[in-house]
């Protein structure tokens, strides 16, 4: 799913003044990469949950599995960037991407955080597969 | 203390159905949710003069096995294979031409116990949500006369 989401995120965010990054969002010496490279959303690891959505009396049970993916975006605060609404409209998009079909249920949301004079937004995508 | 449980490896309680009192061919039902066997006896009461209760006398019962399941295309549908085994027709089939079936419910949990009988079937809704997106039905056996139980 990262993999995906970083592909969608690349094409969509093409034309919006804000950029992707392949790399993990690490910290280098205390400071966080998306801090130190702002503009640029950085897409942490997948995590799985797998749980059973339909118990059977054969124990088959039909599971579900949850890959929540957490991205951050730093920006300046006092100066934001032009096309940053845009930028956030693409990042909601890219749930949506033809890639991710076979989920049934598609879910992000992201949380705004000030800190100094820099603005994080913390987004969080889940999707919901039958395995 | 016997009781059936029915959650370790191969002591599943399993449900099969054929079109014919020998049950060739079987169809193991393959994604059972839940089912339930109900043996519900009429009862007629009557009051008497002499007494300060009702009397009952029982009267036929209702014979039923109730079910749900998860739609397995197959199981569902069919083999394709021609229309002479339960497995060759599938569920949909059996109860759209409205055909006999023999069942037998083998209760699990190691305990040997079955319960068989013949019927019809009735009550298939399949359906699908978004939010559940997985086809699962209702399923009824109107039984036909007595089970027939192995102890």
């Amino acid at each position: 799913m990262r993999t995906q989401l970083l592909t969608a995120l690349t094409t969509l965010l093409n034309t919006t003044g804000i950029g992707v990054s392949n790399e993990l969002p690490w910290t280098s010496g205390n400071e966080p990469l998306y801090l130190k490279n702002m503009k640029r959303v950085y897409l942490g690891p997948e995590q799985r949950v797998d749980e059973d959505l339909m118990p059977i009396l054969n124990g088959n049970n039909v599971k579900r599995r949850q890959t929540i993916v957490r991205g951050y975006l730093a920006i300046d605060a006092k100066n934001q960037p032009a096309g940053l609404d845009n930028a956030l409209s693409a990042i909601k998009l890219a749930r949506d991407a033809q890639v991710f079909g076979q989920s049934y249920e598609r879910f992000v949301e992201y949380t705004t955080e000030i800190t100094g004079d820099v603005t994080i937004y913390t987004i969080e995508y889940k999707f919901r597969n039958i395995e | 203390m016997s009781y059936i449980n029915v959650s370790g490896a191969g002591e599943f309680a399993t449900l099969s159905i054929a079109l014919d009192t020998g049950m060739t061919t079987p169809l193991a039902i393959p994604a059972l949710q839940e089912i339930g066997i109900s043996n519900s006896n009429g009862v007629f009461r009557f009051k008497t003069l002499n007494s300060t209760s009702e009397s009952a006398v029982l009267t036929p019962a209702t014979n039923q096995v109730t079910l749900s399941v998860i739609v397995d295309g197959t199981a569902m549908f069919g083999d394709g294979a021609g229309d002479t085994t339960a497995v060759d027709k599938g569920l949909f089939k059996i109860s759209n031409d409205k055909v006999r079936i023999y069942f037998v419910i083998a209760m699990g949990g190691g305990s040997g116990n079955t319960v068989s009988g013949t019927g019809f079937l009735s009550g298939l809704t399949m359906s699908v949500t978004p939010d559940q997106p997985l086809w699962t039905s209702p399923l009824t056996i109107e039984v036909d006369g007595n089970y027939l139980i192995n102890d």
